[in-house]
């Protein structure tokens, strides 16, 4: 124990010293019992200049009332919340990711629309498909920024999901969905006006069968 | 007072669930709350264990504690409340005193050991008084008043500082220095056969 933390303690004992030496020196206290004993001791000095009188020098209450407060359940103030702050950011942090999801999921699900239904065992990451373009009429843009779009590729597929290429993209990412997600995506899959559900998503290793 | 907020400062850590903090407060205040409790019962040996009682009590109240009165004033009520209802168990009256609850330090001084008090106890307890007030005696002109400043008088280590023209820093470690002098002396007391040092916690 070196002469800075014990000045530490001694500005702890006092209530002077900043909030993150605090935290850091109980942490210490904790588990340097030689400490302990010095804020015991500079705590009697104190009460002994104070009363000027018998103090008695307490021998065990310290370490009896440690292990028995070490046996207690968790005690938290109904006091002591969440600082409003706090609650909003997480508030926000989740809301943040699950529109980060969801917009993902837009995403992808456009991607497999724009497929050619041709070829329904392709794996959705090596898709060739023509690269999308912003075409916009520069002219006009100026004029009329709405008029601003882009032009989605070329295919010849009816404007719903691909069941293969869906099933495929459901097995491959199974283990992140969620079991709504699962449920839901997999009663339409099964569902799918054709019946050309190719996939058994029950299969061990995720493939689906041509 | 300073060292009331920081007393605050550890309840609020207690209070979102920081044991170390309650620890720390057990630490400052067990000399005081055995002193107290011994008031009421001598013999020692029994006194620590009311003096634990009255902190576990107090530990397992201090979610429901506001803040509206210091920290050491609700203990030490506790502390009380605890031993007269440790007397009212063992069916003996209480010794009398005129205690004010509102300050808890102003506890009267003038009662001495009885019976029940080892003499290895009271042998202890004098040695610490003597050892205390003759290391002080000894500290050089600035360490004596800086430790006199903050302890007796309860000043701010800020208010000490315009008192000693002189840095808070400097009062800082003229404070601590002074503790370390007088510590060391006791330490001395501990080892020398009244205590082992690993008694005194």
């Amino acid at each position: 124990m070196t002469d800075r933390i014990k000045e530490q303690l001694s500005t702890f004992l006092d209530g002077e010293l900043p909030e993150q030496e605090t935290a850091l020196l109980l942490k210490r206290l904790e588990r340097d019992d030689e400490l302990r004993g010095a804020l015991s001791r500079y705590s009697l000095i104190g009460a002994v200049l104070r009363n000027d009188g018998d103090v008695p020098a307490a021998r065990q209450v310290a370490a009896r009332v440690s292990a028995a407060i070490a046996r207690e359940p968790l005690r938290v103030s109904a006091f002591v919340r969440l600082p409003r702050r706090d609650a909003l950011l997480r508030s926000l942090a989740g809301l943040a990711v699950a529109s980060g999801v969801a917009f993902g999921a837009v995403l992808i699900v456009q991607q497999v629309d724009s497929q050619d239904p041709a070829a329904p065992d392709a794996v959705l990451a090596q898709t060739s498909d023509p690269p999308i373009e912003p075409v916009s009429d520069a002219a006009d843009a100026a004029d009329d920024p709405a008029r601003i779009y882009v032009t989605p590729p070329a295919t010849d597929a009816p404007g719903r999901i691909a069941p293969a290429q869906l099933a495929n993209y459901l097995v491959a990412h199974y283990g992140y969905a969620t079991p709504l997600v699962r449920r839901s995506v997999g009663a339409g899959l099964m569902s799918a006006p054709d019946g050309s559900v190719l996939v058994d998503v029950a299969a061990p290793e995720g493939k689906a069968d041509p | 007072m300073r060292a009331e907020a920081g007393d605050i400062a550890l309840v609020r850590r207690v209070q979102k669930g920081d044991k170390a903090a309650f620890d720390a407060l057990v630490l400052k205040y067990q000399h005081k709350v055995l002193k107290l409790v011994q008031r009421y019962v001598r013999n020692p040996a029994e006194a620590e264990d009311i003096a634990q009682e009255a902190f576990i009590k107090a530990y397992r109240a201090l979610p429901a504690f506001r803040g509206d009165s210091a920290f050491y004033t609700w203990l030490y009520r506790i502390a009380i409340n605890t031993a007269k209802n440790a007397l009212v168990a063992s069916r003996r009256r209480p010794v009398s005193y005129d205690l004010d609850l509102q300050d808890g330090t102003q506890v009267q001084a003038h009662a001495r050991l009885s019976d029940t008090e080892t003499p290895e106890a009271l042998a202890l307890t004098d040695e610490i008084r003597r050892t205390v007030n003759e290391a002080i005696e000894a500290l050089p002109d600035d360490l004596r008043l800086a430790i006199v400043l903050r302890e007796l008088e309860g000043l701010s280590y800020e208010d000490i500082a315009k008192t000693m023209e002189c840095p808070v820093g400097t009062v800082r470690s003229r404070i601590f220095r002074a503790r370390e002098a007088i510590d060391r002396s006791l330490r001395e007391v501990f080892d020398g056969g009244l205590g082992r040092i690993g008694d005194i916690e």
